[in-house]
């Protein structure tokens, strides 16, 4: 049985697709047209173009770190280049990668699609935060280059104020300016889904990728303004000692800390829930039904965006922080942990009686929700004040947000990628390799990140370039699970860029699914409808097209 | 010992038991949720895979009494542990009264250890078994952090203040200690040895210790601090005149200030009376003593303090 006939695809004739008018990929060819454009879907596929690129470079610093740690002994990345390279490892892949990656290359494309929208509500705005991004990456990439930045992706204090001799303020000022574009891009998304869906699209009725957008864009707007006055008291204090973070001068280094993972904490949850959109509609899809719980799944998502403004002083339990603070935050992250447990076991229930489908998107849905679940369950260990005092700054902690953001957010991302691909393209991309790729990168990623949990109990601290010789076996076992797992990243790249040729024509709705963006032509035309729908169904609500088989 | 493969640390100290206690309920309660989660989404695909295309009619499902159980149990459950980590937390902040001090000052990029002997010691703490130890602990520069695995302790050193651990080691032995709070070019190479030793072995080698010492100047940490009091010129306006106050009963003694509020004499408010004078005036006294900082090391606020505690009251006759 093929794929095709698997999804119960159906066939559309060579005439059907000839009769298609033009889309907003063939529209216009020009190198103007693509850099001057407003058209959300194009903007998406720039943000899909750079995050990339800033993925490859973040990757190949997690690559030579990796190769670094695979001898006890400090050898490869001598000097501080190791230092530089954790730094720009995290630097890249927190800001020039996980927090716009499924916002603003999914959510652009498929959005307005969703709600039945002809575009966002600020299109122009769009296109300035895509150059916005842009001047801020390349700002941050030249300093990351240049000389390198040696303080971590954390730029604490007084380290990065006083210590440092590496190019801090122009790092820090590419990552100020970023914020403007996440800024830009939230206050967009929040009012396109308030002012944008489609008649009958109602609060209820919208797909939960796109609760999961509103949530992570409310988060956006209001966490990343405190990054922003942050990175100006940092920036005055490394050029003229104005005394807010130094105690030298009568300022207070917890200060930086306490300023830093207000906007980093809810910025962690930028980096997730999005992701538990995106695996929201591929179960939906592929069950196809409509999930067990939506109401808790939609209205979780926001618990888990306030709660995520409460948690932030977890990050301070052996910092020095009162310990009635600690003992507050540790309360609070216990109870951010409950919205979480219940979208696993939602997506769980609604496998249930399920058609599933074991699809490529699908497969990348089923590993996220392993990942998340172990990502979680690990946070629970941290969070218990206590048990966090052994794990804190070791690679138990690097071990737990892997699994959350790579595990969790990265596999997301490319199930999304794969699942809104043939929309994206109008092509079909071969399941045969999507699948291998998609199960080698749970077995690549187990490889690599299980055994830092061993590793981060017993004692291994974080950025280390060496380390004592017992730890050694862990740390290979982690390395060679790294190059399975780059193995299993580059496989996409070549075949999804395969299939721009000659791959299969998708046609609009190839994995008969449901849901607005599932109505138009694949790729869509420029404004996505030709005429615009009214929504008279609920969420997911599957016809019964088959009695029997 | 050190050097030996494992996968779990030992366990070296009175509170290691009990965090290790929270770790493996903590692990088998997420063992039971992992099994849990990927067995029924294995069954799910397994049975479900395939199966014909909407065989039942459209419905809204989510049951509530489904819905409250996996919400609650959870919420039950994590209560029950974050009660349960707190109270060790706070047990570790609390160090008995008995507990013998150790000076530490963190800087970049190693550890320095004064005991109240006298004795300094260079990325290696040399401690008896079955006694608590309470660190006091600087930093020069950056933050640092002190984290010895096998006692399951850690806390960051901060600079402009004092932060404190106290732990009581159980087993003799060797046990690796790290800084884990990145502090710049050679944070890999922060790292030292916490060498627990018997009582008798640990009193031999404090003797040994003492007799090379003399060569290092006065013994005792108060003792050294007063040979700076002297240097430092602090005992011309300290030592008896009217210009500043007695110093003689003042630690841990009630202060009242010239704001009319008052203040427990403890580490912090001497530290900081050192090195920003001006922060809080004695009441009866104007700001007129010059700032230390920059001028006094960590380790020699260290001295300094010592030496104050020492200074008693003189009995009214």
């Amino acid at each position: 049985m093929s794929s095709t006939e698997l999804l119960d695809r159906k066939q559309m004739s060579e005439k059907e697709l000839e009769e298609e008018g033009p889309n907003y990929l063939n529209i216009d060819y020009s190198l103007k047209s693509w850099l001057l454009t407003t058209d959300h879907k194009r903007i998406g596929i720039l943000y899909l173009i750079a995050i990339t690129f800033f993925f490859l470079i973040g990757g190949a610093a997690a690559a030579l770190i990796r190769l670094e740690l695979m001898t006890p002994a400090n050898d490869l990345l001598q000097g501080d280049l190791y230092n530089k390279m954790f730094t720009m490892h995290g630097v890249i892949m927190v800001w020039f990668f996980l927090i716009p990656a499924v916002p603003n290359v999914l959510g652009n494309f498929i959005i307005p699609q969703m709600i039945g929208a002809k575009d966002v509500a600020f299109p122009r705005l769009n296109l300035v935060s895509w150059y916005v991004f842009m001047a801020g990456a390349l700002i941050t990439i030249s300093a990351l280059l240049a000389g390198g930045v040696d303080t971590g992706w954390t730029i604490y204090t007084p380290y990065s104020t006083m210590y440092s001799n590496s190019y801090v303020v122009l790092a820090a000022s590419g990552i100020f300016i970023v914020g403007f574009s996440s800024i830009m891009t939230g206050i967009n998304f929040i009012v396109t889904t308030h002012k944008l869906r489609a008649p009958g699209m109602t609060w209820h009725r919208l797909p939960l990728f796109i609760w999961s957008n509103y949530a992570t864009s409310v988060i956006l707007v209001l966490a990343t303004p405190v990054l922003g006055m942050t990175l100006v008291l940092l920036v005055l204090e490394r050029l003229f000692h104005v005394g807010i973070f130094d105690p030298k001068y009568g300022g207070d280094p917890l200060l930086f800390q306490h300023l830093f993972w207000f906007y980093s904490h809810p910025a962690v949850y930028v980096m997730i829930i999005p992701g538990m959109g995106v695996t929201s509609e591929i179960i939906a899809a592929f069950t196809r039904k409509r999930l067990f719980g939506y109401k808790f799944i939609a209205y979780s998502s926001m618990a888990i965006a306030f709660f995520g403004f409460l948690v932030w002083g977890h990050h301070l339990f052996v910092a020095g922080q009162s310990v009635y603070a600690s003992l507050i935050f540790s309360f609070l992250s216990y109870a951010v942990a409950v919205p979480s447990a219940i979208k696993v076991f939602n997506w769980t229930a609604s496998l249930q009686g399920g058609a599933i489908r074991l699809t490529t998107p699908m497969l990348y849905a089923l590993s996220f929700i392993g990942l998340f679940t172990v990502g979680g369950l690990t946070g629970l260990f941290l969070a218990a004040l206590a048990v966090d005092v052994q794990v804190h700054d070791t690679y138990f902690v690097i071990a737990h947000f892997h699994y959350i953001m790579v595990g969790g957010m990265v596999t997301a991302y490319l199930g999304g990628i794969h699942y809104w691909w043939p929309k994206m393209t109008g092509r079909m991309y071969s399941e045969v390799w999507g699948r291998f790729a998609a199960v080698l990168l749970f077995i690549g990623f187990n490889f690599t990140f299980f055994p830092q949990f061993i590793l981060g109990y017993l004692g291994m601290p974080r950025r280390y370039s060496s380390y004592p010789p017992e730890f050694q076996i862990y740390h290979v076992m982690s390395s060679i699970g790294a190059s399975v797992l780059a193995a299993g990243y580059f496989l996409p790249i070549f075949y999804l860029l395969f299939s721009l040729r000659y791959g299969e024509k998708a046609g609009p709705n190839p994995w008969n699914a449901v849901g607005l963006e599932w109505t138009t032509s694949s790729p869509p035309p420029k404004h996505n409808f030709h005429e615009v729908p009214i929504v008279t169904w609920e969420a997911y609500e599957y016809p019964v097209i088959h009695q029997e088989r | 010992m050190i050097g030996r493969f494992r996968i779990f640390p030992r366990a070296a100290s009175t509170i290691a038991p009990h965090v290790d206690a929270i770790f493996w309920v903590l692990f088998g309660l997420s063992t039971v949720i992992v099994i849990g989660v990927a067995g029924t989404i294995i069954y799910f695909v397994a049975r479900y895979n395939n199966a014909p295309i909407a065989v039942q009619p459209f419905k809204k499902t989510s049951r509530r009494a489904a819905e409250y159980t996996w919400t609650l149990i959870p919420l039950m459950a994590f209560l029950a542990i974050f009660a349960w980590g707190a109270f060790q937390y706070f047990e570790m902040h609390v160090a008995p009264a008995n507990s013998m001090n150790v000076f530490v000052v963190g800087k970049q990029w190693m550890w320095k250890f004064q005991h109240s002997n006298g004795i300094r010691e260079i990325n290696t703490l040399h401690i008896p078994v079955g006694k608590p130890i309470r660190l006091i602990m600087a930093s020069q520069d950056v933050i640092h952090s002190l984290f010895v695995p096998a006692f399951r302790i850690k806390q960051d050193i901060v600079p402009g203040r004092y932060t404190y651990l106290w732990f009581q080691a159980t087993i003799p032995g060797k046990y690796r200690l790290f800084c884990t709070q990145y502090c710049g070019f050679d944070h890999t190479n922060m790292t030292g040895v916490v060498v627990v030793m018997k009582p008798q072995d640990y009193a031999r080698w404090v003797e040994t210790r003492l007799s090379q010492e003399p060569k290092l100047g006065p013994v005792g940490l108060a003792a050294r601090g007063g040979e700076l009091f002297q240097k430092l010129r602090c005992v011309s306006c300290h030592g008896g005149g009217k210009s500043a106050p007695d110093l003689r009963g003042l630690y841990l003694s009630r202060v009242a200030l010239d704001n009319g509020q008052s203040v427990i004499a403890d580490n912090e408010y001497i530290r900081e009376s050192i090195t920003n004078p001006s922060a809080k005036i004695v009441k009866g006294y104007r700001d007129i003593m010059p700032t230390f900082q920059g001028e006094v090391t960590e380790q020699e606020l260290f001295e300094l303090i010592s030496y104050i505690k020492s200074l008693q009251k003189e009995k009214s006759r």
